[in-house]
């Protein structure tokens, strides 16, 4: 630890977006970062919302992701170029509190009397991006729904007390078809050093929606090998996102603050969907005033009559509508159909 | 590296709790630990010109936590 610089940032308001990009839906995340900005990698990754959301961290991954920017800062700057892409694009705005939904924020948080009413939590920006977009009439592309996709959208899991080890393959995956396999140590992607798995998602992040190829050098049994993963068009649509706290304002623009689940019951309808919970105040109430109810179970919604998932229904609505338009959908209660809608925000 | 685990789990996972067992409002959690990080030798808090100054001068790089207080 001494070898480091520690920083304890707690807040985005103020931070340079340009230099700090990284999942912003994350509680815990870690970016190594030379004196002179460059990026040496990040670590912490996440995947659901659950009390397993911190399986895929750990003091073993964190070491390892310590070590292997360590490595990087000795070989710096001979390896600057490679270091490069770990620096994302130049963001619309250069801080978080210039957005326009968030301009009611300064650039550091009152400590007086106002602490956490005053900070911009990170997943605010991800929310900003998306009001933007809606607020101008655009549909919400996968690329900005679908984000820091895991790794098993490609068939990988990883292990997470490893630097970038690929514990599991998927069957009929993109990673088996490339010829991945257990055991496999991911040193480069996208000509990217991975220090951590959180590496390996910035890759996936920055790779097309529409598809694209992505080489890797693998090191398997001491030896190292180039290895290309292909993705076809629409992959991204293969990761879950629902468990991100930024999605609770997307429910909010899509199902007016409906909760989506399976439902498990024998009884289920087309879509497979029933409401966990509809929100009972502000702008998360539209549902539940329009008269949809928690234990409802979603037959059509929004022109989807088949199989669904929350995420599948949400993008769907933030796709193909825009503010203010009706969303139509027939629940069944009580063994009743009941045709309700409310408004998209 | 367990001296630093012990470390970072206790400063920057935990403290929900006051003196007195009480469960602190988040405003005393933030101010909690941002007071005790800033008696903490190994950390900088919040201030990303003085590590970036720190870590040009001693030739490290730095590593950027970023931590939501819950």
């Amino acid at each position: 630890m001494d070898q480091f610089v520690c920083l304890r940032m707690i807040q985005m308001n103020g931070v340079d977006l340009a230099r700090f990009q990284f999942d912003f839906d994350m509680s815990f995340g870690v970016i190594f970062m030379n004196a002179d900005g460059t990026v040496y990698g990040r670590y912490g990754t996440r995947n659901e919302r659950s009390e397993n959301a911190d399986d895929q961290i750990s003091m073993e991954g964190l070491r390892e992701a310590m070590k292997s920017a360590l490595a990087l800062h000795r070989g710096y700057p001979a390896n600057q170029a490679s270091l490069a892409s770990k620096t994302g694009p130049e963001p619309k705005y250069p801080t978080a509190e210039k957005y326009p939904q968030l301009q009611k924020y300064t650039p550091v948080i009152n400590y007086q009397n106002q602490v956490a009413k005053s900070c911009i939590h990170c997943h605010q920006i991800h929310n900003a991006e998306r009001q933007m977009l809606r607020e101008a009439g655009q549909p919400i592309p996968d690329d900005i729904l679908y984000l820091y996709p895991m790794p098993d959208v490609a068939g990988i899991e990883m292990d997470p007390k490893k630097r970038a080890t690929i514990l599991r393959i998927n069957d009929d995956s993109p990673a088996e078809k490339a010829g991945l396999c257990p055991g496999d140590e991911i040193l480069f992607a996208a000509g990217q050093p991975l220090i951590s798995v959180a590496d390996f998602q910035w890759v996936l992040r920055h790779t097309p929606a529409g598809g694209d190829s992505i080489p890797l050098q693998v090191l398997r049994s001491g030896k190292k090998g180039e290895i290309t993963i292909v993705l076809e068009n629409g992959w991204k649509k293969n990761t879950d996102y629902t468990w991100r706290v930024s999605t609770w304002d997307l429910r909010r623009m899509a199902l007016g603050g409906l909760s989506l689940v399976p439902d498990t019951s024998s009884g289920k309808t087309a879509t497979g969907l029933e409401v966990k919970a509809a929100g009972k105040y502000g702008d998360h109430a539209v549902a539940r005033k329009a008269g949809v109810l928690p234990g409802d179970k979603i037959k059509e919604i929004a022109g989807l009559t088949g199989p669904a998932s929350e995420g599948s229904v949400i993008a769907h609505i933030l796709q193909t509508t825009k503010p203010g338009d009706k969303i139509e959908l027939t629940v069944q209660r009580g063994g009743k159909e009941i045709p309700l809608s409310f408004k998209a925000q | 590296m367990k001296a630093f685990a012990i470390a970072t789990v206790s400063v920057l996972l935990l403290s929900g709790l006051s003196a007195t067992g009480a469960p602190k409002s988040r405003d005393q959690q933030v101010i909690a630990d941002r007071d005790d990080l800033e008696k903490n030798q190994d950390w900088i808090y919040n201030d990303l010109k003085l590590a970036e100054l720190e870590a040009g001068e001693k030739g490290k790089p730095m590593m950027i936590v970023f931590r939501c207080i819950p």
